[in-house]
């Protein structure tokens, strides 16, 4: 069996520590052969002690043994002068681990992996080269495949280059020798979240993600619980098996000796853990572990399983510190373009000069005005090319916190950087200018160093400058990188060029249009890669005022059209709801070719222009408090956390929070409640604030944590929505309140056990159903008849003031207050805070206007039967899996979406206002939700369904057995008690007509992953992105009800009165009605119950709870009548 | 008169029309509607609609 397909059979165990139990030997002066302190040396001198160690590991239960080779590279032999031995030793030692596990395969397959160590020296800091470095590990590698290792582990990786280098090295031995051998690697995370040179684990996935490791992990340093956060979140990112090796606990000096702490009980809990939650598949041990260690490990093993993981890979960049998702949310990704000799006299004075510290101040200078990359061109004609880049780069990467995309042409120069740059860097750029060969050689250097490429539509005729041009040489390009090359396609970044439309040239007057359709194309036909324009080059040769203006209009216009990045000058880019509605209206007549003469109306429109006043009053220097206070507001993460280390000099973290934070928070809560500010928006300011509190947390002492009013908060008994409750938690708990949050369907005994135990100043319900406003008033007798006088919050859907004011309030001895929305929520809690909350209820109860309206056609019409009874394809129930979710996509109400799930309310604003709110930022969001939902299939649409005959025998239908026609079950239509006094069995037939009717029923859901996935957005604090993904799987599950009821009456052949638009759908535009229960027809959820027993929903992943309500949250049931008077109408 | 919108629905009040079979009619402005009239196609309150 080979290690791969060990691979795909369970849960594997690795071995303990080496370096340990070779400290325990009794080591010969002689078998040290003057090479004292290396333990690879033994490997020659002893070693049947060396197989002993793996004998006692391969006893204890390790499917896997590693070779003694952890520093067995030429880098570190060299030190023990054992330089020319490096291959011989790493034999050596593969064979020696190769005989041990050999005798113990009888019992289960065993396995021996080549140990690859990090060395001594951190090639990112300048202590080593790549080209030495890779030599040190490539003579490793060879000795260690000869030896007949059965895998590679690059292990306590410290550095990313160091990784790149031991990859290539690995790679290119395993071809050189003809063998195909799966790669570990698990890097190691130091006590301050990072690894030792400062990269985070989004900075190794992403820089490592190109290699297609077959295994990614952790090892080493801190101990198994420390490693926790890093372990879900590799387990949450990175595709393939994740591997775990911790310590025996953090390393403590006891009398002068390094100790290991931690038992072996908790060392076994944490790993099982690990395999359970996160979903682990391989455990081992590192330093201070032994065979008594894998020996408790292996028992427990056969009573695990790992659970089921669902990684989301995300394309993404990195500097050496961290990485940047290439899909930006807003669009785009900006990448800086002052780094460049050809592009900034500055830059390239500084460059003449060799000031590295200026240029280095340069790049720092743009990563501080939101640039997400930095473009770094050094050519200048006469120069070292090499030379320049390779001294800039290197102060770079260690200096500048953004991925570089190293702009230059020539081959030599852009190895030189790939060699130096540990993050995930892009290669900027190739073409078929020349011939296909330097291309050809500049794809291999993206595959071997793991870089992203930029491909201009530039070919052998020149540039592209039509659309079927572009496609053209993007399509040749896309080839030679992605079939050729074994690039993928979310590698490249097609820049299908921008020409400027200052210049007069006729011939240019429509290369806007062609370049937006170009980008349209290109996402259209090559599907999962990114485009990216120099957007500055639009308008070359215009006056600088009107420059900025174009080139703001041009680049919103091409993020419409799909653009993923742009490089550009980000501080001279303006939003565009700052610029004139003329300014914009002239710049599109420009750039869409509109009128006789549009570049001659754009300057002469712009030459009264004397720059932009707004510019001034943006200049001016704010104060460190109302920056931070800015970026609060704005939802604006990036270097905030800069700002309060500088605000940290002179301020006390609770300070900073109380008088700078908080308050900031209070204004955004201020344009809420206004209209001024619109859902997504407070959320990425509540996202800002908990980062920034974050960031400070560490900082406060423990005098300064302050007894917080807290609230527990709960969705009640029965009701599984826990969006509008999750709300409440998210602004409640970043304006500082202590929120105890007790999830969904919760009973009051649990939130009242919990009051007590916390102490809580208050208790909050939510719950979205009308069943749950008769359970918060069961709740409120409960805690009267206990006793209680803790006031409580109350919210929901279907929750009214008038009904906690009238029902709800007077039944509990303390203030009951209805909560509309999360800030009315914060408002009732501040007053509780401050002691003034009877103020609410001092004034006496707001006055419900109540109006007796009577309708004004009072006589509904008396129901007719002669129509036909239609005739279904089949009887009885189907499951349908394979729907298109585009499809269904095309069934959402978007306002509905917009307005109700995200809450991208009008308010206040012009309707002009709005459509551009839309425009710019709601609909670019929804079209890249609606692809990453498709592509890593976050939303799956399954559907049963079934045709049922029946008959109305007084205010029941009956169902029948279609097969036996003896009845099944019977649905209760509770009858109106107010004219027309009518009930959902009136439209069918009755069981005296002699025939029967027919009553279609569906099951619809878009599935559990969605649940799941939304829950993970929550726990990650990734509030917006909740909310919005929590909102489209919510509304896609209503498309999908609205799109099967639809495809019911093509199968019964009545959809001839169909309207055709969503806005008509809303409003029954079509012969019959669809009727869920729970709503005002037929309030009564059991009949749920009745449609789960007569479909078998479980067949489609939907449970019913016990309050007979369908699990996942993302699913609707309903029946249809197809009778052509019935439409909605309530009970009450 | 402004048209109004049900952010949790789609229906969309036009004043022009009313909602004759609830007692509303035609003419009668969204802000002069009663406090307590409802969506006539999902039932939520006035507060859940915005200007379309």
């Amino acid at each position: 069996m080979s290690f791969f397909e060990r691979l795909q059979k369970g849960l594997i165990l690795f071995d303990g520590a080496m370096g340990t139990q070779i400290h325990a030997l009794q080591i010969t002066e002689e078998e040290w052969a003057a090479h004292h302190g290396c333990p690879e040396i033994l490997n020659l001198t002893a070693p049947q002690k060396i197989q002993r160690i793996h004998e006692a590991y391969l006893a204890a239960g390790a499917d896997v043994i590693e070779t003694n080779t952890f520093g067995a590279n030429r880098i570190v032999l060299t030190e023990f002068d054992l330089q020319d031995r490096v291959e011989e030793i790493n034999r050596a030692a593969a064979e020696i681990a190769r005989q041990a596990a050999d005798r113990f395969s009888d019992s289960k397959p065993r396995f021996v992996a080549g140990s690859i160590g990090p060395g001594t020296k951190l090639p990112s800091l300048g202590q080593v080269d790549f080209d030495t470095l890779y030599e040190s590990y490539a003579a490793q590698a060879r000795g260690l495949i000869q030896g007949g290792v059965d895998l590679f582990v690059i292990e306590t990786c410290q550095d990313l280059l160091q990784i790149k280098a031991a990859l290539t090295a690995v790679q290119d031995e395993m071809q050189r020798a003809g063998v195909h051998l799966p790669r570990a690697v698990t890097i190691t995370v130091e006590t301050t979240g990072t690894m030792l040179v400062g990269s985070d684990v989004s900075a190794a996935l992403a820089a490592l993600a190109p290699y297609e490791l077959e295994i990614f992990g952790m090892n080493c340093a801190t101990g198994p619980e420390a490693m926790r956060p890093f372990v879900k979140q590799i387990c949450e990112a990175f595709p393939g098996v994740v591997m775990v090796q911790p310590n025996a606990g953090m390393p403590q000096m006891v009398d002068g000796h390094l100790v290991y702490t931690l038992s072996i009980e908790e060392y076994v809990t944490v790993l099982s853990s690990f395999i359970q939650e996160y979903g682990v598949k391989i455990v081992g041990g590192c330093c201070g572990t032994t065979p008594d260690f894998i020996r408790a490990m292996a028992e427990r093993l056969p009573y695990l399983a790992a659970a089921e993981r669902q990684p989301i890979f995300r394309p993404a960049l990195a500097s050496l510190f961290t990485a940047q998702e290439i899909r930006q949310d807003p669009p785009p990704f900006f990448v800086g373009e002052r780094s460049n000799t050809n592009g900034s006299k500055q830059f390239r004075e500084r460059l003449l000069a060799e000031d590295w510290d200026a240029i280095v101040e340069i790049s720092r200078e743009q990563e501080r005005t939101g640039a997400h990359g930095l473009d770094l061109c050094v050519a200048y004609t006469g120069r070292d090319e090499v030379a320049d880049m390779t001294r800039a780069v290197s102060r770079i990467v260690t200096q500048v916190n953004l991925p570089i995309f190293i702009d230059s042409t020539d081959v030599k120069v852009i190895e030189a950087a790939l060699k130096l740059i540990g993050g995930r860097p892009v290669i900027n750029s190739i073409n078929l200018e020349d011939d296909e060969e330097r291309a050809h050689r500049i794809c291999r250097l993206a595959k071997r160093y793991g870089a992203a490429l930029v491909s201009l539509t530039i070919d052998e005729s020149g540039m592209a400058k039509t659309v079927e041009q572009k496609i053209a040489v993007a399509k040749r390009l896309y080839d030679i990188a992605v079939r050729q090359n074994g690039l993928r396609p979310y590698d490249l970044i097609f820049d299908p060029l921008t020409f400027t439309l200052g210049s007069g040239d006729e011939t240019l007057r429509d290369a806007a249009i062609q370049t937006l359709e170009g980008i349209r194309r290109i996402k259209q036909e090559l599907p999962g890669v990114f485009t990216l324009l120099g957007v500055s080059n639009i308008s070359f040769g215009l006056n600088p005022e009107s420059r900025e203006v174009l080139n703001s209009v041009f680049l919103a216009e091409a993020v419409k059209a799909g653009l993923d990045a742009a490089i550009v000058n980000v501080k001279k880019i303006i939003p565009l709801y700052q610029i004139d509605a003329e300014d914009i209206r002239i710049c599109l007549d420009l750039i869409y070719n509109r009128g006789e003469t549009p570049l001659l109306d754009f300057i002469r429109h712009f030459e009264k222009r004397n720059g932009r006043g707004e510019e001034a009053a943006a200049e001016e220097p704010l104060s460190l408090e109302e920056k931070v206070k800015q970026h609060i507001i704005q939802g604006n993460r990036s270097g905030l956390e800069e700002l309060l280390k500088a605000a940290l000099a002179e301020h006390r973290a609770v300070d900073i929070i109380n008088r700078w934070l908080i308050p900031a928070m209070k204004t955004v809560g201020d344009l809420f409640g206004a209209g001024k500010m619109q859902l997504p928006f407070v959320l990425q300011s509540a996202e800002a604030m908990k980062h920034a509190v974050g960031i400070l947390e560490p900082f406060m002492e423990k005098s300064d944590v302050q007894t917080r009013t807290s609230l527990v908060l709960a969705t009640v008994r029965g009701d599984v929505h826990d969006i509008g409750k999750n709300l409440v938690d998210i602004i409640l708990s970043n304006n500082g309140f202590k929120v105890y949050n007790l999830g969904i369907k919760c009973e009051i005994d649990t939130m009242l056990q919990k009051a007590d135990e916390v102490g809580a100043d208050a208790i909050g319900m939510s719950g979205l159903l009308v069943k749950s406003t008769v359970v918060m008033k069961e709740n409120l007798e409960v805690m009267r008849q206990r006793g209680y006088k803790i006031p409580v919050l109350l919210g929901g859907a279907a929750l009214t003031r008038s009904y906690v004011d009238q029902v709800c309030s007077p039944i509990l001895d303390a203030p009951v207050v209805y909560c509309e929305d999360a800030f009315e929520g914060l408002k009732v809690m501040n007053l509780l805070k401050e002691g003034k909350l009877s103020s609410l209820f001092g004034g006496g109860n707001k006055k419900e206007k109540r109006s007796e309206s009577k309708p004004l056609m009072q006589e509904a019409e008396p129901l007719r039967f002669d129509h036909d009874i239609p005739v279904p394809p089949f009887w009885g129930s189907r499951v349908i899996e394979d729907i298109d979710l585009k499809t269904v996509f095309s069934f959402l109400t978007e306002p509905v979406l917009f307005r109700g799930r995200w809450g991208y309310r009008r308010g206040t604003l012009s309707r002009e206002e709005y459509d551009r709110l839309i425009e710019e930022q709601v609909r670019p969001q929804f079209e890249l939700l609606k692809e990453k939902c498709i592509a890593e299939k976050l939303l799956e649409p399954k559907v049963v369904y079934g045709y049922f005959p029946c008959n109305r025998q007084g205010d029941d239908v009956i169902i029948f057995d279609p097969k036996t026609d003896t009845e099944v079950l019977r649905f209760h239509f509770p009858r109106q008690k107010k004219p027309p006094y009518r009930s959902i069995a009136d439209f069918f037939l009755p069981l005296e007509s002699g025939r029967h009717d027919i009553m279609p029923m569906q099951i619809a859901t878009v599935g559990s992953r969605a649940s799941e996935y939304a829950q993970r957005l929550y726990e990650n604090n990734a509030y917006k992105d909740y909310l919005l993904f929590h909102g489209l799987s919510v509304e896609s599950a209503e498309a999908l009800a609205e799109y099967w009821h639809k495809q019911i009456r093509l199968e019964l052949n009545i959809a001839a009165e169909d309207g055709t638009t969503m806005e008509e759908l809303v409003v029954q535009k079509y012969r019959g009605s669809r009727y869920s229960f729970g709503y005002p027809a037929c309030p009564d959820l059991y009949g749920n119950r009745q449609i789960a027993q007569l479909l078998s929903p479980e067949r489609i992943g939907v449970q019913l709870t016990e309050e007979d309500q369908m699990i996942p949250e993302q699913t609707t049931s309903a029946f249809i009548v197809h009778h052509p008077q019935a439409k909605y109408f309530s009970l009450e | 008169m402004e048209k109004f919108i049900c952010t949790n629905c789609g229906y969309v009040y036009d004043p022009a029309q009313g909602d004759p079979e609830n007692g509303i009619p035609p003419g009668t402005a969204f802000e002069d509607l009663p406090e307590d009239w409802i969506c006539p196609v999902c039932y939520v309150g006035k507060d859940q609609f915005d200007p379309l």
